[in-house]
This record gives C-alpha cells, sequence and structure tokens, in this order.
C-alpha cells in the first residue's frame, strides 16, 4: 500500500506522515517513509533526532558524486536511508532540498 | 529518479508513507498512493490549498482522507467540513504535546503518545493498517 500526505507548508504534514508511520511499524508493518518536501524534516518527526537529519540531508545533496547508487530504487534507499524507531526506513527523495527555517 | 521515486517504488509487503511537497502540483508529479491523506489547517488558505489537492487526488483515483489538523473547537471543525466535507475527515485536535515536540526536535509519538492529538494520528494509523497487505 502507498500513502501520500499533501497539504499547505506548515499544516502540520510532516507530524501526521511521522506519527503514522511510527505506529504502522509499531504494528508490525514493514513501512519505508519517503521525505519528498523542499524542506525534508520528517526525520524529526519519525524521532531519529535534527542530528541525523541534518547529516541524511548533507549526504543526499553530496549524491551528484556518486550516481551509481541510484541505478535502482531499492539501492537507492540502502544508500541514502536511515533507520528511525521501531524499524521504519527513512530515505529522503529529493537531491535539491533545502532547510527552510522555520 | 528522485520525482519518481514514490511512483517507482515496491510496496509489496510493505507500506509506503511519503510526505509529499507542499502544494498542489506535487500530487500530480509524484505518481498516484493508494491513499492521499490531505492535511488541513483551520485557515481559509490551508483549506483552500486542501479542496485542491483533494480533487487532484481524488481525481487520480486515490481514497482521499481529510486530516482536520489544529482543531479547536466546533467552529474550527465546521470550517474545514463546509469545503470537505464531501471526503472522509478525520478530526485531530490542538495538542500542546505535538506543539512540544517540534520545539524540542523530538517524534510527537514519543513525548506522548496518549495526548488526544497523537492518539487520534495513531487511531488513523491503526485503520490504515488493518487493510490488507498487498502480497
Amino acid at each position: 500500500m502507498k500513502i501520500a500526505v499533501a497539504g499547505k507548508g506548515g499544516s502540520g504534514k510532516t507530524t501526521v506522515s511521522g506519527t503514522i508511520a511510527r505506529e504502522l511499524a509499531r504494528a508490525g508493518h514493514s513501512v519505508l517513509a519517503l521525505d519528498a518536501d523542499t524542506n525534508p524534516m520528517l526525520g524529526i518527526s519519525l524521532g531519529v533526532g535534527p542530528e541525523e537529519t541534518y547529516r541524511m540531508l548533507a549526504v543526499r545533496q553530496g549524491t551528484d558524486a556518486m550516481p551509481e547508487h541510484e541505478h535502482t530504487v531499492e539501492g537507492m534507499i540502502e544508500a541514502f536511508g536511515t533507520d528511525a524507531p521501531d524499524g521504519v526506513r527513512l530515505v529522503i527523495a529529493l537531491r535539491e532540498a533545502h532547510v527552510d527555517p522555520g | 529518479m528522485p520525482q519518481q521515486l514514490f511512483g517507482d517504488v515496491e510496496d509489496k509487503q510493505r507500506i509506503v508513507i511519503c510526505d509529499l511537497e507542499a502544494g498542489v502540483g506535487t500530487i500530480v508529479r509524484n505518481g498516484k498512493g493508494d491513499v492521499v491523506i490531505v492535511v488541513a489547517e483551520p485557515t481559509v488558505k490551508s483549506i483552500d490549498v486542501a479542496s485542491r489537492a483533494a480533487g487532484a487526488a481524488a481525481a487520480q483515483g486515490a481514497e482521499v482522507i481529510v486530516v482536520a489538523n489544529r482543531v479547536r473547537d466546533e467552529a474550527d471543525r465546521e470550517a474545514i467540513g463546509a469545503q470537505l466535507g464531501d471526503y472522509e475527515v478525520v478530526v485531530v485536535p490542538e495538542d500542546a504535546a505535538i506543539a512540544r515536540a517540534d520545539e524540542e526536535g523530538l517524534a510527537p509519538i514519543d513525548v506522548d503518545p496518549g495526548a488526544p492529538g497523537v492518539k487520534a494520528l495513531i487511531a488513523l494509523a491503526d485503520r490504515l493498517g488493518g487493510q490488507p497487505v498487498k502480497a
């Protein structure tokens, strides 16, 4: 099953995504969380913490040098993903993402 | 590939949840989900974006669920229901625990899974997770 979470910026989209992902994983599902927002803060709402969230973003933005990792979707999930609590796998989907204050 | 990641990724034996880019066009660009959760705050701008996003998702054949977020009272609920009442609406009340999680960079479910807003989202997740997983 694929679930997309949409809305205006600041509507609480990321909180909704992160909390649902964690609960689905707690209920025993294998969960892949994709962060496709240009202000990718899903890691925070999933509970990986600001430090790991910013580290992932830096890695994702540096991937021009490593195009071989993007040949397959699963390779990308492996190369750029991180493990969040309850076993959720998190991947930042946009290379051009940046952090907007607020 | 990044724009198509959500569309291309395999969802057999797992649930894929995608926090889309804010706005409406992203629904068309990112490929269709089986379920599209549209989050609306009780403000004119937020409800407007949510209405258009819900329309785009429904046109793609997705099941649309509206999360009425940060609802403080009946007037908030009615404001969202007036525009989005054609869809299933799940009310998530204004919640100090979620605000605190945002401030501290923590997951709301770790701060207080029993807080009213968090509980509403957990209930929605349990309902979604109860749907059969693709074999």
